[in-house]
């Protein structure tokens, strides 16, 4: 189950112009137990890819497989469905807040999808608790809180639909480094406590290294890596991929170089810390 | 080249957003200015362009005070380009855009014509003056905005977190051009930022928390204030704060927090 691409290609259709965002796409993201970082330039074709996994966008060749269902669809058959299975978070997600209170907006999402009203309260409560919005806000406007608070709010507005996969693009771009840090930790507990599949668009390697388990590289298109976080960073053709190394690993880099200290990847800040007072070095 | 004296500013007449001012920057200079989300530094850069009315307290420009006589002239001398590539685009073209400032002074054509030329290239944008603004990158309509506010021949340029919208290649243009335009041109270069890595390449920093001016120094100076930073809701870049730590640790050898410092350096 999970989301499969199969050999898809995707083009953009202009009038005069066309153009090829996707590229033979294979790959396979498990439904349950994934934290997959999805990282390229820009215009690589990450939101386009991540576009095709609740069926916003269709494969002009090939096959996608969201939860067991075979698109492009076949006539008549509903695809709707996906779109609260695999809850998409797009960038600057607070531009598409539009309701009178907070509570209201993230109960627009499950309202949607055909809860009654008391379900959808108990629903977009429940999510507001997992973004750490918290009752007093409920009958706030989303438009009088901070950049930060408004960004978990929209957030909400997604998990209150109760998705079995979560995908984000880029949500942390804007946000200051405390804002950053909060909704990357409720991903990360999502991902814990509860098991659900995270994929996450970003440019910061340092994200990847300390939250993602597996990264995609897509280039012009195309996979050109696909495996766990270690193997990239350690990849002997690293530099072909024109990604930056994350922080931890860069300074384990040059504790190597100027004095000797024995390189053994660390991916976050605690784990490089532990393993310089840990170390046996002269 | 600006001279800020007790400057105070309310947006309800209660809570005051800035409290007590005053600061100089000088010719030439890039400072930084930092602070969490309501620290008040956007607030400073909306009143040293006078975008916010009746202030108390004195701003001085170049030697002009701005008052309402002042305005038009002090515009020509200090502009702003805010966060947002997307919200301060106002021509259908590229060329357009560069020009609208020009266009409300009346300059002459041949001479405006001139300056869009002269400006887009500075920014690296001449190849794109008959682009429309659905068909650039957020870095590229950052570069117009800022081409927009040089060609009103400005001394002073504030970027109101003008790259925390960007991606690392967007960010990285506008870097180098800041670079440019403050060692080169001789630019007055005022950045409001919450990212301190940014920050770090700049002269001075002005850190700003609760509407108060509470640190200043240069970045080396003002990154030593941990505690400070943290209770202003800062976040160290990561080097600094791994040398802060490894410095207090004892099982850690002087060579490692050397080579830390040296690290942090030379990035």
């Amino acid at each position: 189950m999970g989301i499969q691409f199969k050999n898809v290609s995707f083009t953009y259709r202009g009038i005069k112009t066309s153009y090829g965002a996707l590229n033979q796409i294979n790959l396979q993201i498990a439904q349950e137990n994934e934290f997959v970082a999805i990282v390229g330039h820009t215009g690589s074709g990450k939101s386009t890819l991540v576009q095709h996994m609740n069926a916003l966008l269709l494969p002009t060749q090939g096959e996608v497989e969201v939860l067991g269902q075979t698109l492009p669809p076949k006539k008549n058959e509903k695809i709707n469905h996906l779109r609260q299975k695999v809850g998409l978070v797009f960038q600057f997600p607070e531009y598409q807040l539009f309701e009178e209170t907070i509570l209201k907006d993230i109960m627009f999402g499950p309202k949607n999808f055909n809860h009654t009203d008391e379900e959808a309260t108990e629903k977009a409560k429940k999510a507001a608790e997992t973004v750490g919005i918290g009752p007093e806000l409920y009958e706030q406007s989303p438009f009088r809180v901070s950049g930060g608070q408004m960004r978990r709010v929209a957030v909400a507005g997604i998990l209150a639909m109760e998705p079995k996969i979560l995908v984000l693009d880029e949500p942390t771009r804007g946000l200051d480094p405390r804002g950053r840090k909060d909704l990357l930790n409720i991903f990360r507990n999502l991902h814990e406590t509860e098991g659900k599949s995270i994929v996450l668009i970003t440019h910061d390697m340092d994200i990847v290294s300390e939250y993602a388990k597996r990264v995609i590289v897509l280039k012009d298109g195309a996979v050109v890596f696909d495996g766990t976080k270690e193997a990239l960073f350690d990849h002997p053709r690293f530099d072909e991929f024109h990604l930056e190394l994350p922080t931890p690993l860069k300074i384990l880099k040059h504790l190597e170089k100027e004095v000797q200290l024995p390189y053994q990847p660390q991916y976050d800040f605690n784990s490089l810390l532990n393993y310089l007072k840990e170390v046996q070095h002269e | 080249m600006i001279k800020v004296k007790n400057l105070s500013f309310s947006y309800d007449g209660r809570d005051e957003a800035l409290k007590d001012i005053s600061l100089e920057i000088q010719k030439g200079q890039w400072i930084s200015i930092i602070g969490h989300n309501g620290s008040g530094k956007s607030t400073l850069a909306k009143l040293l362009v006078g975008l916010l009315e009746t202030p108390r307290g004195t701003i001085e420009i170049d030697g002009l005070t701005l008052n309402d006589q002042n305005l038009a002239a002090i515009r020509k001398k200090i502009g702003i380009v805010f966060q947002n590539p997307d919200n301060q685009f106002v021509g259908v073209t590229v060329k357009h855009d560069i020009a609208f400032g020009l266009e409300n002074q009346q300059i002459p054509q041949h001479e405006m014509v001139e300056k869009i030329d002269h400006f887009a290239s500075l920014v690296g944008m001449e190849q794109f003056l008959a682009k429309e603004p659905h068909n650039l990158s957020g870095g590229q309509k950052q570069r117009v905005a800022i081409a927009g506010a040089l060609a009103m021949d400005l001394e002073v340029l504030i970027l109101d977190e003008a790259t925390s919208m960007l991606d690392p290649e967007g960010t990285k243009d506008i870097v180098e051009l800041i670079k440019k335009l403050n060692q080169e041109h001789h630019k007055t270069i005022i950045t409001i930022t919450h990212d301190l890595s940014f920050a770090s390449m700049s002269d001075q920093l002005m850190v700003f928390k609760d509407g108060e001016l509470i640190l200043s120094g240069t970045p080396m100076d003002v990154f030593k204030e941990e505690e400070l930073l943290k209770s202003s809701h800062l976040e160290l870049p990561f080097g600094f704060s791994l040398y802060n730590e490894a410095k207090r640790d004892e099982k850690i050898s002087q060579r490692i927090v050397d080579s830390l410092w040296a690290f942090n350096l030379k990035t």
